[in-house]
């Protein structure tokens, strides 16, 4: 049992200690909380095995890979185990750790961090069949040790049997498609939906236990394949991919002495562009984000969390996020009125693979290119930048970011 | 109120390592549990009372936060702290002051009523505190794609301008100023309220709070106080039902 000591010291350190007698402050997460299954998929355009499954450390400290046997095991229900997270693995707070099936996997070129890609930090070789389910468990010994009681998150279908291996009822079955799609686990709050606004209640890829309710199912067409059906990506990250920081972030408007529907702000381009998803034009949206983080920070991109996309009723916009260039504007910054100036807009790269050819979507990532390692931002420093999104239909919309960051 | 006469805090333990091992403090033990006297006093704003020798900060913050009604997080950093500290009748927020290098208050605000603290959080010098609840966003965006400000007549005019919001509105719908407000500020909108009143008003230069919160009398702000910078942010706006 000793061996199992590092988790149970991550298990315990919740960052803050509540001590007003409101229980509630001083709850320790279960240590099965701490890793969980983030994203996956079980087939793609290679085929069966164009597969990844993507863990994220959701304990809210770093977390030291400390298993039974050589570490974590990444199992699928047939018992057999795909991969394993060495003992001694750092998973950073808020960081992943990524298995894929070096046979098929077809995102390795899918951007990460600082000149890396998104390859499997381990790799398997044995399909996953369709629908079936994956855990991920504290010990790679397999066998009797895959038990509940050692189990740390499970996603599978309703058409998989064994519920050691899914939580609650599942996700629906998916008609198998070799299609460009994902699994992940919502970091909005609202499953996904294209037609709920209002504000998101979570950031954070969300765990209730139950995979119908935490997993939203996206792909790079829009196709229904039995799990609902929204434009979207999938994006795996691996151990040196930029982390969720929206906390050490500021994000303002371009300019705050004009209101947010007005250019600079915010531009509206009525030309048909269809080709490049913009039939109706296009929106174009400035903002000035602030670096908080307390060091240099040497990638920046953005993660989509909310839109309104395909397919939307009428009367909801559909949007899809496009790569933009850097575009010189005029701002009048505070004092306002005091005289305007002219400013560098830096454009947006939406980050390929996988290949979005009708635009972005739910969980496609928009990197600031200018942001490196050779140029980083600086502690307080400020980069503007712009999100540029074609319309295919007008409407209502909303569109939300997570913003993503490594030192 | 003097501030001379508060706040030692000292560091008894010789390490100030963070003690990831000691998940909660076991209570004290009657022989062991320091003295110290707090009071409380709700009058126009929360008077402060404390005198305290070599006292647990986990206790005395124990205390002071179930007088408040008011959760108080102490960050890993101050869990083993003990307190020697002396003042009286000092306003809520000097108080915290005095006990911990860094103290954030989240408060929520209505109009013409005082904040009432909601969470307290102290931390030590080089922690970060949690973020308030429910207010961490990246970047919200939303409207409509027909919605084109800038124009010569635009029925809504808003400059932020430092800590200043200058805002002008003719006959638009609440809702429709709340969500540019929460753009704007890049903090998300609650809507329990459809908020279809139209709104007119004119307002220059006012402190983003005090003007946000003439907009309507149900809107109810999430605001983060953080005590060492002086600052105050609003972190979530919320349109509550009328009369809630």
């Amino acid at each position: 049992m000793s061996s199992f000591s590092g988790r149970r010291a991550a298990a315990i350190a919740l960052a803050f200690v509540g001590v007003s007698g409101m229980s509630a402050f001083v709850a320790v997460p279960d240590v099965e909380a701490q890793l969980i299954i983030s994203e996956f998929r079980l087939r793609g355009p290679n085929g069966a095995s164009d597969e990844f499954i993507e863990v994220f450390n959701n304990s809210g400290a770093d977390h030291t890979v400390n298993g039974g046997g050589a570490g974590y095991g990444v199992a699928a229900s047939d018992g057999v185990t795909r991969c394993t997270i060495p003992d001694g693995t750092v998973i950073p707070n808020r960081g992943h750790y990524l298995c894929v099936n070096s046979v098929g996997y077809s995102l390795a070129s899918s951007p990460a961090g600082n000149g890396t890609t998104a390859t499997g930090d381990a790799t398997y070789t044995t399909d996953i069949p369709d629908n079936a389910g994956i855990a991920i468990f504290n010990n790679d010994t397999g066998g009797g040790a895959y038990i509940l009681a050692n189990r740390m998150d499970a996603v599978g279908s309703t058409s998989e049997a064994n519920t050691l291996y899914k939580e609650g009822t599942g996700y629906p079955a998916l008609v198998p498609f070799s299609i460009d799609y994902s699994f992940y686990r919502d970091t909005c709050g609202k499953g996904g939906s294209i037609t709920t606004f209002g504000a998101c209640s979570d950031t954070t890829p969300k765990d209730t236990n139950n995979n119908a309710a935490d997993f939203v199912f996206v792909d790079s067409n829009g196709t229904p394949a039995g799990a609902g059906q929204r434009l979207g990506a999938a994006g795996p990250s691996n151990l040196s991919s930029p982390i969720e920081r929206n906390a050490s972030f500021s994000t303002n408007l371009l300019d705050v002495c004009v209101v947010s529907t007005s250019p600079p702000n915010r531009v509206r381009d009525f030309t048909s562009d269809s080709a490049n998803n913009s039939t109706f034009g296009t929106l174009d949206i400035r903002r000035t984000v602030t670096n908080n983080t307390g060091g240099n920070v040497t990638r920046l991109r953005y993660r989509i969390t909310d839109l309104t996309t395909f397919p939307a009723p009428s009367g909801i916009a559909d949007l899809r996020p496009r790569t933009s260039t850097t575009v010189v504007v005029t701002v009048d910054r505070p004092p306002c009125g005091s005289g305007t100036s002219n400013i560098s807009v830096n454009g947006t790269t939406l980050e390929q693979p996988p290949s979005q050819p009708n635009g972005g979507g739910f969980n496609s990532s928009m990197s600031a290119g200018t942001v490196t390692l050779a140029t980083p931002l600086a502690n307080g420093a400020n980069i503007d930048v712009r999100f540029l999104l074609g319309i295919q239909q007008t409407g209502s919309f909303k569109f939300y970011l997570n913003i993503e960051a490594l030192p | 109120m003097n501030f001379l006469h508060a706040l030692l805090i000292l560091p008894l333990s010789a390490t100030t390592a963070v003690p990831w091992s000691m998940p909660r403090q076991a209570p004290a033990s009657a022989a062991q549990r320091p003295l110290f006297q707090l009071d409380v006093v709700r009058d126009r704003g929360v008077a402060v009372t404390l005198q305290a020798t070599d006292a647990r900060l986990v206790d005395v913050v124990d205390d002071l936060g179930r007088r408040l009604g008011a959760p108080i997080t102490l960050a890993p950093g101050l869990v083993n702290e003990r307190v020697r500290v002396s003042f009286s009748g000092l306003p809520l927020e000097s108080a915290l002051a005095a006990l911990a290098p860094r103290a954030y208050v989240d408060y929520e605000v209505r109009a013409a009523q005082d904040p009432r603290a909601r969470e307290i959080h102290l931390t030590s010098a080089d922690e970060r505190a949690p973020e308030a609840r429910g207010s961490v966003a990246g970047m919200l965006i939303s409207g409509h794609t027909e919605d084109i400000g800038g124009t010569p007549n635009d029925p809504i005019t808003l400059a932020l301008d430092g800590d200043r919001l200058s805002l002008s509105v003719r006959a638009q719908p609440l809702a429709v100023v709340l969500r540019i407000l929460g753009e704007t500020l890049n903090v998300p909108v609650d809507l329990d309220a459809e908020g279809a009143q139209l709104l007119n008003v004119d307002l220059r230069l006012l402190r983003v709070e005090d003007a946000v919160l003439r907009l309507s009398p149900d809107l109810r702000l999430q605001v983060r106080a953080d005590l060492y910078r002086g600052t105050r942010t609003i972190t979530r706006i919320a349109l509550a039902r009328p009369g809630a």
